[in-house]
């Protein structure tokens, strides 16, 4: 059995445990024994008084030795140049390299080339006096393989206060962080399949709303054609076109949109204004209202902060709140067919989106399930729209919450948090 | 006041009915453009002749409601369908209800138009029908009561000598009021008169005797 240690006397009273056996090496321990005079009792002791103390010491350092030396998560002890002193069984079950292979190497090895950089922080932060916190990295192992680490730094001290080496635990997160990942991709998945189904069910609104675009196109075309032959004004015939330009936009939009929702994609998280998320839904909401002769209007406050968030999703969202909203005025039969999208800023730090329907309420049992997957008023409906959507609101860090009216109909709200400015 | 045939438009989705305007402008028609089938009620003024292009689904009174809102006002304007999405209930019910032509969005532009040229058509006729009609109840109108009495049972089909027996009067007297409603129906024969009084609904036309 080796013992895995170098000379300096600061770090073996820490790391001198490291090996694998619960005996500390005659030398160690001859080491403690010659310190203890002077670091512990002071000269004049006597004899028995030290004895007692030295065999405290031992039992104790025995304990955290054994403690050290088997715990599942890594402990490493570095020079701040970075040369490897002590690695515990943790470590080589961790990174693959035995003891007697990682003591003396230098600790660059299990960092990816990429995250070199990391190290030098450290330094820079321990030279300043700075501590370092513990912080998610990835690491090296023997093998190759790149694991997530969650690391936490102690910087080690001699006597006088200097700084000595650095001592490190790192736990292997990679399970977690991919475990993690397929939540993640599993809930992206959901949301688009849950798009993919709402668009299929959209789909009869939307083939119609691409024919009216279809339909002034063509007539406004031939009508031209005709103004052509008849010789009519260049200004009549300009119009025409401009009308079919603008009918060509319109389509456009909704063909993006539904393309937008189709797309299958990993949520992309970036800086949005709000309300132009909003305006984005605003043709296939247009359609969806007009299908339900109902009028959808969009109130966006000036000035409401931009947030951290995926744009499909977020039009998602919107776009579940506002045929439900739709949905619950056609089974209301209600003469006010209008439904009111609001965004408003919440406070200081959060952005507020609202639907506001005149459809048939909500019941408190509704309201306290309507979140709930499975859960559902409609009579072909799976109950996952606003399961989904509420899972997404969460995602990005904001709450959804609903609210009947007494008047009539019901705000579905979600806000969302804004970023800092000067953050993003 | 312009006799000229308007094509009336009511569509909700405002770059249609301007389309629609456009293209039924490039042909001569005057058009006019409503955005609901409200707005149509409130500016149309029946005098003048013409068509209605109307699109069946729209926020509000939808097209179909609005050709019945008309039947009832007794408003005989011809209507053309144009639909986004018409099933085929809805087509039997707004033909079976008098419509001139039900025609998907997008359509052919001829299509359309012959549609429109049809319904003007019909527009024409039914005016002059109109016109008719009211030219026989004018004439109805300076019968004096006897004399309606007996237009009414000769063109029943009753023999003088039955008509006599009925009033109350001679053979002689009803032959004078017959000559006289003739005159003033301007009727040359009995099956000039009977056809003056189908026009209006005074008797049925005959299918079977009883």
């Amino acid at each position: 059995m080796e013992v895995h240690e170098s000379g300096r006397r600061g770090v073996q009273s820490s790391a001198s445990g490291f090996e694998r056996g619960h005996v500390y090496k005659p030398a160690l321990v001859s080491e403690v024994q010659a310190e203890l005079p002077s670091r512990a009792f002071g000269d004049g002791c006597s004899e028995e008084v030290t004895a007692q103390a030295r065999e405290r010491l031992e039992a104790e350092l025995r304990r955290l030795t054994a403690i050290v030396q088997n715990s599942n998560d890594a402990v490493i002890i570095q020079t701040m140049e970075g040369e490897i002193l002590a690695w515990n069984r943790g470590a080589e079950l961790m990174y693959g390299y035995g003891a007697g292979e990682a003591v003396g190497m230098s600790a660059r090895m299990l960092v990816p080339s990429d995250q070199h950089w990391e190290l030098e922080q450290f330094a820079e932060r321990f030279a300043s006096g700075e501590g370092v916190e513990s912080v998610e990295t990835r690491r090296l192992t023997k093998d190759g393989r790149v694991i997530n680490v969650w690391l936490s730094v102690t910087a080690l001290v001699d006597g006088s206060g200097g700084l000595e080496a650095i001592a490190t635990t790192e736990r292997d997160i990679t399970p977690v962080k991919r475990a993690e990942e397929t939540i993640r991709i599993q809930q992206s998945e959901l949301a688009h399949m849950s798009r993919v189904h709402a668009m299929g069910e959209f789909a009869a609104a939307m083939a119609h709303e691409l024919n009216q675009p279809l339909c002034a196109i063509g007539a406004n075309a031939r009508a031209a054609q005709r103004m052509l032959e008849g010789g009519a004004s260049r200004e009549e015939v300009s119009s025409a076109l401009s009308d079919i330009m603008a009918d060509v936009e319109r389509s456009s939009g909704v063909v993006k949109g539904l393309r937008d929702q189709l797309r299958r994609c990993d949520p992309e998280y970036s800086s949005l204004d709000i309300n132009e998320v909003m305006v984005g839904i605003a043709p296939i909401a247009e359609v969806l209202g007009r299908c339900e002769q109902a009028s959808v209007l969009f109130e966006l406050a000036e000035g409401v902060g931009r947030v951290m968030g995926d744009r499909v999703q977020l039009q998602q969202v919107l776009l579940n709140l506002v045929r439900n909203g739709l949905e619950s005025m056609a089974e209301s039969g209600g003469s006010r067919r209008e439904l009111r999208v609001s965004t408003a800023a919440e406070g200081e730090g959060a952005v507020l989106v609202s639907v506001r329907d005149w459809g048939v309420g909500l019941s408190v049992e509704v309201a306290e399930r309507m979140f709930e997957p499975f859960f559902t008023t409609k009579r072909e409906g799976m109950g996952m729209g606003l399961a989904i959507c509420s899972s997404i609101v969460a995602a990005h860090g904001g709450r959804m919450w609903a609210s009947g009216h007494e008047e009539a109909g019901c705000t579905v709200s979600f806000s969302l948090p804004c970023i800092r400015e000067g953050v993003a | 006041m312009t006799a000229e045939p308007t094509v009336y438009i009511v569509d909700d989705d405002p770059s249609v009915r301007r389309a629609l305007q456009r293209l039924a402008s490039s042909v001569g028609y005057e058009a006019r453009i409503f955005g609901s089938a409200r707005e149509f009620l409130d500016g149309y003024d029946s005098s003048f002749p013409g068509c209605l292009v109307l699109d069946v689904r729209m926020p509000g009174l939808s097209g179909l409601d609005l050709q019945n809102e008309l039947a009832l006002r007794g408003i005989m304007i011809p209507i053309v369908f144009v639909t986004g999405h018409g099933d085929v209930p809805m087509s039997v019910r707004a033909m079976k209800a008098g419509a001139v032509d039900f025609i998907p969005k997008p359509f052919n532009d001829q299509v359309l138009l012959d549609a429109i040229r049809q319904a003007m058509v019909r527009d024409r006729e039914i005016r002059a029908e109109e016109a008719e009609r009211a030219e026989i109840l004018r004439r109805i109108e300076r019968l004096t009561p006897r004399e309606r009495e007996v237009f009414a049972l000769v063109v029943a089909g009753k023999l003088n000598k039955q008509i006599a027996q009925q009033l109350g009067t001679s053979e002689k007297t009803v032959k004078v009021h017959r000559s006289r409603v003739m005159e003033k129906m301007c009727a040359e024969s009995l099956a000039d008169l009977v056809l003056l009084a189908q026009a209006v609904g005074l008797c049925r036309p005959k299918v079977q005797s009883e």
